[in-house]
């Protein structure tokens, strides 16, 4: 439902979004298929060569107007064929329930990696930090390693031993630190312990005067610390981007909730991104896209700058989505062409292997597109809807509890036309006319 | 409630696209043992005329000139005829891809009825037709045809010297999925049976 409304955007944007959305990608297709009929009968080309300027002028023409029809079909369809990658509609709802269960693998997956990096980063935390448990107290690492340098630091420093090549410990930390990869607890605990006897019977000296030995052993001390904070750095950096991940690609969480919602997971990644929109409205704010999406684009017109990103993003999509349609459609075309006209197995399997892979390219960017719009989508949402209450003369909410409960009962009158409350009582509605 | 970490198998997903790879081989293979043994049927043949047609003869029928001369059982490509200037409302689609049934000197005219869908092959005496893929030798496909002579190379080493092109088949277009039937001696015909077509050189002695 929402796709079809969201299409209505696009529908505003006249010759340009026609253009991008629907000509460009069916002209793309168009020459190559072209290209490789005169490739597979090598007398079509000769048949057009052959042809008195005339009739080329008038095949041009021809050619042209197939064309733009082809472009109006493909961009009246456009809004079905997203639904369809979204899996609502033949031939991905046949497999519905494999689908579902990839989708759902996927993202308990993305979960599972999830709350492995935040125990992995509050151990880290831990290690670096140290805690204080009941009936424990466990020293951080920074601590211990100053605390062995204390106790080094009354030895002299001519008289330091120290492997000016490092030890094993540190060096697997060193390479793992330059290579930009997760450094786990137990390889930086090994460090700093194997670093520990070194440092309480020899003096780390950073002078430049020092002896070389000295020097190898402040330059190693250095180097755990910064090893302690990269790692924990790198950790947090993968729980967010993780978290975006799951929050930005996923419209529920793997395990349903006792809170009733509407909104479930999708059997495919292009309609689990696109729900998003729909989840974050309906989380965060209570607020219906299904129902309030027309009052939105409305408000949204009052940015035209803003209007015309949201146009551009929904115009990459549809592209992108035209491509990996078309791409789908070319292959299976061919794949019955080679088997029954043309009765090549090598134009047979060069069509059944790279159709699907230039089809899943094309869906691969889409889904990435897709991440694009229903992110300026949620911006939409946060900056406009009070827009909305605004044009439809109802009072600002106090705080967003009272915004959730305004929402609930908007939809509930506008959207289902059901003017009553939860338990029974009347929805009571509140103009608020301005000047 | 504290977090603890997660044991994962990779479960539906790897079984989802083992099943769904599988089953798209499987297609694509099927489809080409079906092409294998249902061979693209050629087109209506023109009923031949007995014996070959003078110069003279075919003055004032629909036909295209000869670019050089063109040998019994030649594979008409797009550089062999002037199409440029087609005699009698000929068409191009009524002679390429077509092998002669006659002789045409440069410049005569070449016409359907002297051409046919498939090549009549005769084993000259004392010899033996083999077949010999060109699928490795797309530049060779393209220049050969009935009448040459080629020489075929295993790395350095001669597999057969100047065999005799007696035709050119090419299951798509005239220059895709291409094989030249081959005269040779009845001892080189194992050793170009066992060379593999796909890393032999074919080198072309007399076009």
């Amino acid at each position: 439902m929402l796709s079809a409304l969201l299409d209505s955007i696009k529908s505003e944007l006249g010759t340009r979004g026609f253009l991008v959305g629907s000509v460009f990608p069916m002209a793309m297709f168009a020459i190559v298929n072209g290209l490789l009929v005169t490739r597979v009968w090598p007398s079509a080309q000769a048949w057009v060569t052959d042809l008195d300027s005339g009739d080329k002028t008038l095949l041009a023409a021809a050619g042209l107007a197939a064309l733009l029809v082809a472009s109006y079909v493909l961009s009246a369809l456009a809004s079905a064929i997203l639904e369809t990658f979204e899996g609502r509609h033949w031939p991905l709802t046949w497999l519905r329930g494999p689908l579902h269960r990839v989708q759902l693998a996927k993202l308990r997956d993305l979960e599972g990696r999830y709350n492995d990096n935040v125990v992995a980063l509050g151990e880290l935390i831990r290690g670096i930090d140290g805690s204080r448990l009941a009936g424990s107290i466990e020293h951080g690492w920074g601590d211990v390693l100053y605390a062995a340098r204390q106790a080094g630091s009354l030895k002299k420093a001519s008289d330091s031993r120290f492997p000016t090549n490092g030890i094993p410990e540190l060096n697997a930390v060193r390479r793992r630190r330059e290579a930009g990869r997760e450094i786990p607890k137990a390889d930086l605990r090994a460090a700093v312990y194997a670093l520990v006897p070194h440092l309480a019977v020899n003096k780390a000296d950073g002078d430049r005067e020092a002896p070389e030995a000295a020097r190898a052993l402040d330059a190693a001390y250095d180097e755990i610390h910064e090893a302690m904070y990269f790692a924990r750095d790198r950790y947090q950096s993968e729980r967010i981007r993780l978290f975006n991940l799951r929050k930005f690609h996923y419209p529920v969480d793997a395990g349903a909730h006792q809170e009733m919602s509407p909104i479930i997971l999708a059997p495919t990644t292009l309609g689990n991104i696109s729900r998003t929109t729909r989840s974050y409205a309906q989380n965060h704010y209570g607020f219906d896209l299904d129902v309030l999406w027309t009052r939105l684009q409305n408000a949204l017109r009052s940015s035209d700058e803003f209007f015309r990103s949201l146009q551009d993003a929904k115009v990459q999509l549809d592209f992108f989505v035209a491509c990996a349609w078309l791409a789908w459609l070319s292959t299976v075309a061919w794949l019955v062409l080679e088997l029954l006209v043309v009765r090549s197995v090598r134009g047979f399997i060069m069509a059944g292997v790279a159709g699907p892979l230039v089809a899943m390219a094309a869906y691969s960017l889409a889904c990435r597109a897709c991440a694009v719009f229903a992110d300026v989508m949620r911006t939409a949402v946060d900056l406009f809807r009070f827009k909305v209450l605004s044009d439809l003369h109802l009072p600002l909410p106090p705080g967003l509890e009272e915004e959730r409960v305004a929402w609930r009962d908007l939809a509930n009158v506008m959207g289902y036309l059901n003017l009553r409350q939860a338990d029974g009582g009347p929805i009571s509605v509140t103009y608020k006319h301005g000047a | 409630m504290g977090r603890r970490r997660t044991t994962r198998s990779p479960g539906a997903r790897t079984t989802f696209w083992t099943v769904a790879l599988g089953a798209w081989a499987a297609c694509l293979a099927a489809g080409s043992l079906w092409i294998t043994y249902h061979p693209r049927t050629a087109p209506a043949d023109t009923p031949a005329v007995e014996g070959c047609r003078t110069a003279a003869d075919k003055d004032g029928m629909r036909g295209f000139a000869a670019t050089r001369a063109l040998a019994v059982n030649h594979l008409v490509r797009q550089d062999d005829l002037d199409w440029s200037h087609p005699a009698g409302g000929a068409q191009r689609d009524d002679l390429l891809s077509r092998y002669l049934t006659c002789p045409a000197a440069a410049n005569e005219r070449v016409i359907a009825a002297e051409t046919a869908p498939r090549p009549t092959i005769e084993t000259p005496a004392g010899q033996v037709t083999i077949p010999f893929s060109l699928d490795g030798n797309p530049a060779a496909a393209a220049a050969i045809n009935a009448g040459s002579t080629i020489d075929v190379f295993n790395g350095s080493i001669a597999i057969v010297r100047a065999a005799t092109v007696l035709a050119v088949e090419c299951r798509s277009g005239t220059t895709g999925d291409c094989a030249a039937i081959l005269a040779v001696a009845p001892d080189d015909a194992p050793r170009l049976a066992a060379a593999n077509p796909s890393t032999a050189r074919v080198v072309m002695t007399k076009p």
